[in-house]
């Protein structure tokens, strides 16, 4: 039962994906499937078009609008506005931020270079897909390779941002301070994967902006010239529904009986690794213990270093968590001070009081220093 | 039946009946279904996230053996030295530690001893405090067994009173790590 379900969203998600036009920078337009990329054929026409980063150029800009159809009014605006070619395809998305404000990110692709894509009815930009790539084993800078082209994926204040991959903003993102770059592999099927997870995701008012809707009218003439659209369209309604009602719970099916039919092998793995951790925990304590043992069997050879440099009574000595006290009077504290400083191991000497000279005329002093493991 | 009909002819009542099915359908059929996806869609990337695949497990299974083998190695070496070989700390470590100064010439005028908590790795932890009397020579030598010993120890404190007599005042706190 499993294995069937699994094989027929397959066979959905391979028919859907023949359908679909990667546009990569190197002014190619493949098709993906599980085998990998190939150049579209000629013959097939495009249900949709992802333009990946490299072939568009971006903008984004912040709106307030009264109501979203005052948003649109200036977004087809800006959109003419905005474009850096005579001819282009302007795409936008949407988004509403936590200020009561609207983030519109602008797409423009040179209608010279891809005059193909001029009559796709949608058309996606694919950098949405290309972030859905970052997971566990990604750094704040990643560098994702594949067959799609090259990009780089980095984070800053407002979250990750996707470009075309190139060594001066490689550079230029070190240079303010980003983290060594993480080399990763991706599939083509890793973004189909992303691609379905958006879809069915996205509402429809974030992704408006994909649609061309000078296309509609032709479109829809064609529609309307069918017979019984109503019924069809109805139809194809609730087979939509249908489907994604299919889709979204054959895959919870799929995440569950996963997780349980290896839930024995994962509480084993847990155990283990809580029992390790353990361990290690305890090895580490315990080198740490080592490390930081006192060693006072070392003041022999320290008080005979003192002693060989003159004249040295002691009146005091104490040792607390690492830290040596010691008061007395010395013929000369500059010696004194200079043959403790040259004892292997001794650091921070300091004085707790300053040196005065007592009723023989020798130095009293009080001071304290430190001595590491040797 | 037919007062209803000649009612339902009405374009008032018609359109207004129709308003009221597709009201209905949108709050009872598309609202509930776009909320139920939205849940849904969350719910499964959440799971995707979380879940990790089996040959990943087997795989991070394989690896963990290989860590414990080099972590077991390891302890082996420094497990002895905090090996608990006594039925009772709180009376054995003072006994050990009185006969370790006394065999270094020390006179230990008293001992005390507690039991204190640590969070080290789950370790359990013994303080003794003495009280003893004897040449610097004679305390240099105890140190050296202490520090040296088989058994892990490690002063927290020591006092020296009466330098300048022959034979000096020492107060000292011993600290042991025990699993």
């Amino acid at each position: 039962m499993k294995r069937f379900i699994e094989q027929k969203l397959d066979q959905l998600r391979a028919a859907i994906l023949r359908r679909i036009a990667w546009v990569t920078a190197a002014d190619s337009i493949v098709q993906v499937s599980a085998e990998g990329a190939n150049i579209f054929p000629r013959e097939q026409k495009a249900w949709c078009a992802v333009a990946m980063p490299g072939t568009f150029v971006t903008t984004s800009r912040c709106y307030k609008a009264i109501s979203r159809k005052e948003l649109l009014a200036i977004v087809n605006n800006e959109r003419a506005f905005l474009s850096p070619f005579d001819g282009s395809r302007s795409l936008y998305r949407v988004t509403e931020t936590d200020e009561g404000s609207w983030l519109v990110d602008f797409y423009f692709i040179d209608l010279q270079r891809y005059p193909e894509l001029g009559q796709i009815f949608a058309l996606i930009p694919g950098d949405q897909f290309v972030g859905c790539l970052v997971g566990e084993e990604a750094s704040s800078l990643n560098h994702f390779r594949g067959e799609l082209g090259d990009f780089l994926v980095y984070q800053n204040q407002s979250g990750w941002l996707v470009k075309r991959f190139s060594q001066r903003l490689v550079e230029s993102l070190r240079d303010e301070g980003q983290s060594q770059q993480r080399i990763l592999n991706y599939e083509p099927s890793d973004l189909a994967q992303g691609l379905f997870s958006a879809l069915l995701s996205a509402s429809f008012w974030s992704q408006r902006g994909a649609v061309q809707w000078s296309l509609v009218p032709a479109w829809l003439r064609q529609m309307l010239a069918k017979p019984k659209l109503f019924r069809n369209v109805a139809v194809g309604l609730v087979v939509w529904v249908a489907v994604q009602f299919v889709y979204l719970t054959a895959t919870d099916w799929l995440i569950t009986n996963d997780a349980s039919s290896s839930a024995d092998i994962r509480r084993a793995y847990a155990a283990e690794k809580t029992a390790y951790l353990a361990d290690l925990d305890q090895l580490v304590a315990m080198q740490e213990l080592i490390a930081r043992q006192s060693r006072l069997h070392r003041l022999g050879g320290l008080f005979e270093a003192l002693s060989s440099s003159g004249e040295l009574k002691l009146n005091r000595f104490d040792y607390l968590d690492g830290e040596y006290r010691m008061a007395g009077v010395t013929g000369d504290i500059d010696t004194l001070i200079s043959s403790l400083s040259e004892f292997p191991g001794v650091s921070g000497i300091d004085f707790n009081s300053p040196v005065r000279p007592d009723r023989t005329g020798l130095d009293q002093f009080d001071l304290r220093f430190e001595m590491a493991n040797e | 039946m037919n007062k209803l009909r000649v009612e339902f002819d009405k374009p008032v009542v018609r359109y207004g009946l129709l308003a009221v099915v597709v009201m209905v359908a949108i709050q009872q059929l598309v609202l509930p279904w776009f909320d139920w996806r939205a849940t849904k869609v969350a719910e499964l990337r959440q799971a995707r996230s979380l879940l990790v695949s089996e040959d990943a497990v087997v795989a991070a299974s394989a690896r963990l053996d290989t860590a414990k083998q080099e972590l077991s190695a390891a302890l082996s070496e420094v497990q002895p030295r905090f090996q608990d070989t006594s039925t009772n700390q709180k009376v054995d470590f003072p006994a050990a530690a009185r006969s370790l100064f006394e065999a270094s010439g020390l006179t230990v005028n008293s001992v005390s001893a507690e039991e204190v908590s640590t969070d080290l790795g789950g370790l359990k932890s013994y303080v003794v405090r003495l009280e003893l009397e004897g040449s610097i020579s004679d305390m240099l030598r105890a140190m050296q067994a202490v520090e040296s010993g088989e058994q892990y120890m490690s002063f927290n404190r020591m006092t020296v009173f009466d330098l300048k007599s022959q034979r000096a005042r020492f107060r000292v706190e011993l600290q042991r790590y025990v699993i």
